[in-house]
């Protein structure tokens, strides 16, 4: 697959703070590329890089194998944190300034505000639009030169559950048509919805990269109890187990793969234990986030 | 006045976030620059101008008779008041660029010949030679004010040579700091 951009020890000091550290990354086309870490974890400062507004402290990027020139930006829409646009213009005059802006031609004015949905509302002031709605525009403007990539950076942010629920219709519409999307979001459920790939950022590092779909793979994670000393070393002896570890009021067992929860609840059986409590997990992407940001070192 | 505009449409660029945007959308950080600076200039010769037909037309009104040589003899004021301008407006866009903040800009920028006064005032007679070489004295000699014309009974009436140039050195100065300046911002 071509790459559409590839990152190579990308790093930003802001004073001694160091907002991204020699992040090294690849994204390729067609990818909806996700990009998840807690606040403050460099997911809007590498952006900010990648679209020319944060001067890099040292490494490179390049975008469609070039390295980075002004010219190139007009071939990626990106929304970055707040739309911005002028409150006393109506959508459409918005829009319009932008197309100019990108020398784009305002003929894709239509198209792209059908695609965000926005048409019959096209005529009103930008000041009257709710939150959702802004988004919408901005995520239009971005479409307007009709780019190869789109940036998003937290397009949920602030919406209800409803507008979270459109804006991801909008992206996995979007991706449909081929294009790649770079998305920084902390809803995990929205990533693991809508991305094909995804990366964790923590304190600047990024700690873990790979597709969604190996989320969830691996042995199965069992919850058995209640808790006592019989069930904990027959646990301990009992060959498909990977690790185990309390929760509350029962154990949290990592079973190999191939191993079944049956073949657990056999063995208990065999062993004259009724395990009373016996769920099977599925492994969300929240969890399997949760669980590389706490393995991941601090540094 | 026109440099509190000037100040205004600068900053408000960056508290609107729109260079940012623009910069997002693929406008380079020198063609927007360019803008602002060409904007200024399209100010400048404009106000020359100005200047120039009212000039024009108080010379016509109280002159007995006319003789295009006045007018013409005058004539040399024009750019250089047009200079004086641009000159002042570089300055006050490069105050914008570098503070970025409008209500402190526009302080500074008004206070930026009183400033200019005291660091003059205390400084060691050794350096009274750069006193004429600092940017709003530079500025303020390309035209000097005619109102002294009347306290004095004499004026300079000629545009010097020295004075262009030293003020065609910071008219450059202050466009490249603004450069440097906007070009290593993170915006
Ligand atoms: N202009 C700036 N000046 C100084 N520090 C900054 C600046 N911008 C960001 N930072 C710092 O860089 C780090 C990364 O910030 P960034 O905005 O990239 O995080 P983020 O992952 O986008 O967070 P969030 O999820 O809250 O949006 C933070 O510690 C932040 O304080
Ligand atoms: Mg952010």
């Amino acid at each position: 697959m071509e790459t559409v951009l590839s990152i190579n020890n990308l790093t930003k000091h802001f004073g001694r703070i160091k907002a991204v550290n020699n992040m090294t990354l690849e994204v390729k086309r067609g990818m909806v590329f996700g990009m998840l870490g807690p606040n403050g974890s460099g997911k809007t400062t590498t952006l900010g890089m990648l679209m020319g507004v944060v001067n890099k402290t040292s490494g490179s990027f390049s975008w469609f194998g070039e390295l980075p020139k002004d010219e190139i930006r007009k071939k990626i829409g990106a929304v970055l944190e707040h739309p911005i646009f002028y409150p006393y213009l109506t959508g459409q005059q918005n829009l319009e300034l932008n197309a100019m802006i990108k020398e784009s031609t305002p003929a894709n004015i239509p198209k792209v505000l059908e695609i965000v949905e926005l048409s019959d509302r096209k005529d009103d002031k930008y000041k009257t639009y709710s939150l959702g709605m802004k988004q919408r525009l901005a995520i239009a403007s971005a479409l307007l030169n009709d780019p190869i990539v789109l940036i998003l950076d937290e397009p949920t942010n602030g919406l209800d559950p409803m507008g979270i629920a459109e804006i991801r219709k909008l992206i996995k519409k979007i991706a449909e048509d081929g294009k790649t999307i770079i998305l920084a979001s902390h809803l995990l459920d929205e990533v693991q919805k809508v991305c094909s790939h995804f990366a964790v950022l923590k304190k600047g590092n990024m700690v873990y990269t790979g597709p969604v779909e190996d989320v969830g793979k691996g042995g199965l994670v069992i919850e058995v109890g209640p808790i006592d000393n019989q069930l904990h070393s027959a646990l301990k002896n009992f060959h498909g187990i990977v690790s185990m570890k309390d929760e509350n009021n029962h154990f949290l067992v990592t079973l190999q793969e191939g191993i079944k929860s049956q073949d657990l609840n056999k063995y208990l059986f065999e062993q004259g234990i009724a395990a009373s409590h016996l769920i099977a997990r599925k492994k969300t992407l929240e969890q399997q986030f949760l669980e590389i940001l706490s393995e991941a070192p601090t540094s | 006045m026109l440099g509190v505009l000037v100040v205004i449409s600068i900053t408000n660029e960056y508290s609107y976030r729109t260079l940012r945007q623009n910069v997002i959308d693929g406008v380079s950080r020198l063609d927007f620059l360019i803008s602002k600076i060409t904007t200024n200039l399209g100010l400048s010769i404009v106000s020359a101008l100005f200047i120039f037909v009212i000039g024009l037309v108080t010379g016509l009104i109280y002159t007995p008779e006319l003789d295009w040589k006045y007018v013409f003899q005058s004539m040399p004021f024009v750019p250089a008041y047009g200079l004086q301008i641009f000159t002042y407006l570089s300055f006050a866009l490069m105050l914008g660029v570098i503070i970025q903040r409008s209500g402190l800009t526009i302080l500074l920028l008004l206070f930026a010949s009183t400033i200019e006064l005291i660091i003059k005032l205390n400084l060691p007679d050794s350096l009274e030679v750069i006193k004429p070489y600092f940017p709003m004295d530079a500025i303020d000699n390309l035209v000097p004010n005619p109102f002294l014309k009347y306290v004095f009974q004499e004026i300079q009436d000629y545009v010097s040579l020295a004075s262009v140039a030293i003020a065609l050195v910071w008219m450059f100065l202050f466009n490249f700091f603004s450069y440097r300046r906007l070009k290593a911002a993170d915006i």
